[in-house]
């Protein structure tokens, strides 16, 4: 019984995090009617950008409070800042164009990203790319027991709360966004009608521009809380956390802001039993199993609406 | 019956050429190696293209089926080269049973192609992709934990029976199917799908039936393709079979041009000849592997961008939907052996 | 079911067809029948749900409720290529045609319904008789098997596949001449003028063997002459196929001109249905269309 809170809890913990990075998945389609096969792998750049800084911070800076938001600030700009040029240059000429150009376009983009970072280059002695070794993310959470029930029958560790509570809060002010700013409400009425809504007078590219930046930024943080958990960081992670996160966002309804939540955390629970009492061999194809499975009886996802084409 | 016989034609003037070039390059083993390589990809992404290109799917899983078709190929061909057929000499008697591998192989792959498409091609596009692209991972996590496969190390053992005949002789089979596919009823049916697909189903045309038989026929032959290899390689292991090798085919496809089958052939013998002829190239001057492995390491990033870039300077790729045969000169030689369009 | 003792059977009949999308009712309780030779027309003012009407009864949406009954089969719920082959084609209102397709080539894809001979095994009217007398899994076994056999004929290039080949291209030919679109045969779609394209849909629709002709705004953007060439087209067409047709129309004057019966829509409902004399005198249709000029109505 114990083993099984203690799968649970980690499962929610590591949920949030697929959380955030959903969130980003589920909010560009939304807008754009593009899966940015690219997200997870802008997410990567972010992570390695905050372990440059907490590098470059020492140890002792870098664990304390400042130095933790810090990193964090860092790497999320640093993403909304790619986010924003690869949206500027690489999709927003290709708006009006048919859907499969920009499906390729992005995935070309998580392509040259992701394998360009294996790629270890060094410019007059500094490294600009990591190269493909798989690096330890500086300990900026120092891991400690934070809450032991029993004889360590359940532990919840620190970086695990701390996780969970900044996820949260992300996810909260996310959700203020939305609904109680001008700029929310401007992001869906673009995600109704785009056209529409530059009819009405909203400046459509500085709202898909924005929500690009804010998911980017979110899933920066997304990455740096993973990067916490796991320790080691390598440039292909991009791509499975964010074909994880994109099958959460679809489970839940692709598009549907609470829907990416709750599929993050069904997903992150439902890989935590199979590793727990399966095998962790099968971790990675548990997504994508999870995923066929829901695509076979409910495509539109938990929370999706069965969506019909105008004609 | 007359019309098979003028059907069966491009294989009358295929074998007898093609044997002909295995007789000539019997002691170039080099040359055959890389022939064999090219002969693959060019099978990978031609059948691709009906899917993506002629039909304007999205599916970017096309090295699973090719996994699952070298897999099953790979062990059926032990199994069977135990035995052989008695009456025939062995070295024909082991061509046979290649051919029997093979076509094993292939419809394995079309039957996952049946499995993995009729589910996801009743969907809107987008999902197609990420569910072929789940599709290949799957396939590798299951061979890497499974003893039959044999796991991460992969299948060894398998018989080398690829010769330069059988490779390119599939070769010329696809890009036969493609082509009359293309030019009859059921190619029309693809492009109209692919161009307007709420059109073409109120025309009449069963758009997922459609879909779900070309998504069949790419993995047939995506499996096929995945047996050629196994019989050369000998070794089969999952890690031949990446997303790395699906997005090559992609690009090959796209570059050529989408629902070009011509664009395709020409795309993936360079795209294979590239890279080859730069890594000898470094390997010459520089003498250790160092350059040419960083070539290895810069064709992928290299390959994203190029798609980024096409995309937005020119998305028809080098042909567009033109083929070779519809082109002035090679009409007229094209058209007598396939009859009208 | 058909009507044994009249003399038309009702070729498209529809019975309180309602379509509704969540909270917003965009058709309501929508009923309508097309017999043989009739060319009726459907109006209303923009967003009335005329478009609606064409997708619910092509089978592009589900109706909430109602009965959409094709020849006799009951459609609704089908999917729209099975509406197809019941009998419906339909042009749209922002055209659809096959844009890096030739002229020739759209057509031909319409041909499709139809191509394999009626005395086949596997063709489309043996399996349409077993779905209408409920011997599904046999017409499903003889669609499937021969379709994949369909794709072994193309690759073997029997001459069986040669034959059903030139009779597509045959008819595909005599239908682009019909819509005087012989000229433009193979220049692809996307090339042609705007009426010719309109002319195109109309061509392709044929191709599929209808028993009735849905047309959306066909006349949209031509100019008067054209319009006056088109009424007389569609009358033609309505005659030499003896089909029924079913148009949406903006231009009242062609409404008037052509059709012999006329629904009214408005935000969903019917307000009107009769002769073009009636529906113009009836106040309901006048002040639905206030704002635009009465003398249109009366022209």
């Amino acid at each position: 019984m114990s083993e099984f809170i203690q799968h649970v809890i980690n499962g929610l913990a590591s949920g949030t995090i697929y959380a955030l990075v959903a969130l980003g998945y589920t909010m560009v389609y939304g807008v754009l009617k593009l899966i940015n096969f690219a997200h997870g792998d802008v997410m990567m750049v972010g992570v390695y950008v905050g372990y440059a800084s907490a590098k470059q911070m020492g140890r002792e800076f870098s664990q304390s409070f400042l130095g933790v938001c810090l990193t964090f600030l860092v790497a999320m700009f640093a993403c909304a800042a790619i986010g924003f040029l690869i949206e500027r240059f690489a999709y927003r000429p290709l708006r009006e164009k048919p859907k499969l150009t920009a499906l390729i376009t992005a995935i070309g983009m998580s392509f040259f990203l992701s394998y360009s970072f294996q790629v270890e280059t060094k410019v007059f002695g500094l490294t600009i790319l990591p190269g493909a070794a798989p690096k330890a993310f500086p300990e900026i959470i120092k891991p400690t027991e934070w809450l032991v029930i029993g004889d360590r029958a359940i532990v919840v560790w620190n970086w695990q709360v701390i996780s969970v509570l900044i996820a949260v809060a992300l996810m909260a002010g996310l959700q203020y966004l939305v609904f109680r700013t001008r700029f929310g409400m401007a992001m869906r009425a673009v995600s109704f009608d785009h056209r529409t809504a530059g009819l009405m007078g909203i400046p459509v590219d500085r709202v898909i521009a924005g929500t690009f930046m804010l998911g980017s930024a979110l899933a920066a943080g997304a990455g740096i809380l993973y990067a916490v958990k796991d320790t080691l960081v390598q440039p292909l992670m991009g791509i499975t956390i964010g074909l994880k996160a994109f099958v959460a966002a679809v489970i839940g309804g692709i598009g549907h802001v609470p829907g990416a939540v709750v599929g993050a955390l069904a997903l992150g629970l439902v890989e935590e039993f199979v590793v727990g009492y399966g095998s962790s061999t099968w971790r990675d194809a548990v997504a994508f199993g999870f995923l066929i499975v829901v695509l076979l009886f409910k495509p539109e996802g938990i929370f999706g609406k069965v969506t019909t084409e105008k004609v | 019956m007359g019309g098979i016989i003028r059907g069966l034609l491009p294989f009358g003037v295929a074998v007898p050429v093609l044997l002909l070039m295995q007789f000539l390059t019997a002691d170039a083993p080099f040359f055959v190696i890389l022939s064999l390589t090219v002969g693959v990809n060019v099978t990978l992404a031609v059948s691709l293209n009906i899917v993506n290109g002629m039909t304007g799917q999205f599916s970017i899983g096309h090295a699973g089926f090719m996994a699952v078709g070298a897999y099953i190929a790979g062990v059926v061909s032990k199994v069977v080269s135990q035995y052989g057929i008695s009456f025939l000499p062995e070295a024909v008697s082991d061509q046979v049973l290649y051919g029997v591998s093979l076509t094993v192989g292939g419809l394995a792959a079309a039957l996952f192609g049946f499995l993995v498409g009729l589910p996801s091609l009743r969907l809107k596009g987008d999902y197609l992709a990420i569910v072929t692209l789940g599709f290949g991972e799957i396939i590798r996590v299951f061979v890497q934990n499974t003893e039959m496969f044999g796991k991460a190390l992969g299948l060894s053992g398998v018989p080398q029976r690829t010769t330069f005949f059988s490779c390119w002789l599939i070769v010329v089979l696809v890009v036969v199917v493609a082509r009359r596919i293309r030019r009859s009823t059921h190619g029309r049916a693809l492009l109209a799908i692919r161009e307007d697909e709420i059109a073409a189903e109120a025309m009449g045309v069963n758009t997922t039936a459609y879909k779900v038989r070309a998504f069949v026929v790419a993995s047939f032959f995506a499996g096929l393709a995945g047996g050629v290899f196994a019989h050369y390689q000998s070794i089969v292991a999952p890690s031949s079979f990446t997303f790395v090798k699906s997005m090559e085919v992609v690009v090959m496809v796209v570059a050529g041009g989408l629902g070009s089958t011509t664009g395709a052939v020409i795309a993936a013998v360079f795209l294979t000849l590239l890279p080859e002829a730069l890594r000898s190239l470094f390997l010459q001057i520089t003498g250790d592997g160092s350059m040419a492995q960083k070539v290895e390491q810069i064709r992928m990033p290299i390959y994203g961008l190029l798609l980024v870039v096409m995309m937005l300077v020119r998305p028809q790729g080098l042909f567009g939907t033109r083929e070779l045969w519809d082109m002035g000169p090679f009409k007229r030689l094209f058209e007598g052996r396939g009859g009208r369009s | 079911m058909s009507d044994a003792t009249t003399s038309q059977r009702s070729l498209l009949h529809v019975e309180q067809a309602t379509m509704q999308f969540g909270g917003l009712t965009a058709l309501s309780s929508f009923s309508l029948d097309v017999k043989k030779g009739d060319l009726q027309g459907l109006i209303g003012p923009n967003g009335a749900g005329k478009t609606t009407a064409f997708n619910v009864m092509t089978g592009v949406y589900a109706p909430t409720s109602g009965q959409i009954v094709v020849d006799g089969e009951a459609v609704n719920g089908r999917l729209p290529h099975q509406v197809n082959r019941a009998g419906l084609a339909r042009t749209f209102q922002n055209i659809r045609l096959f844009k890096e397709l030739s002229a020739l080539d759209n057509v031909k894809v319409g041909c499709l319904a139809d191509d394999r001979p009626p005395e086949s095994m596997f063709s489309r009217r043996r399996s349409d008789a077993d779905r209408r007398q409920g011997r599904f899994l046999v017409a499903h076994a003889r669609d499937a098997w021969g379709n994949y056999f369909d794709w072994w004929r193309a690759f073997l290039q029997t001459s069986g596949f040669g034959a059903d080949e030139a009779r597509i291209d045959e008819r595909a030919r005599g239908l682009l001449d019909v819509l005087g679109l012989g000229h433009r045969r193979d220049e692809l779609a996307r090339n042609l003028p705007y009426g010719e394209q309109r002319r195109l849909e109309i061509a392709r629709a044929l191709a599929t063997s209808p028993k009735v002709l849905l047309l959306d705004e066909p006349a949209a953007g031509m100019n008067t002459r054209e319009k006056a060439e088109l009424m007389v087209l569609i009358q033609k067409l309505r005659d030499d196929f003896e089909i029924g047709v079913l148009l949406i129309e903006h231009d009242m004057k062609l409404v008037m001109g052509i059709c012999e019966h006329i629904t009214v829509l408005d935000h969903g409902e019917t307000i009107a249905t009769g002769t073009a004399a009636e529906v113009k005198r009836n106040p309901k249709v006048i002040e639905a269309y206030l704002g635009v000029e009465s003398k249109e109505l009366q022209a």
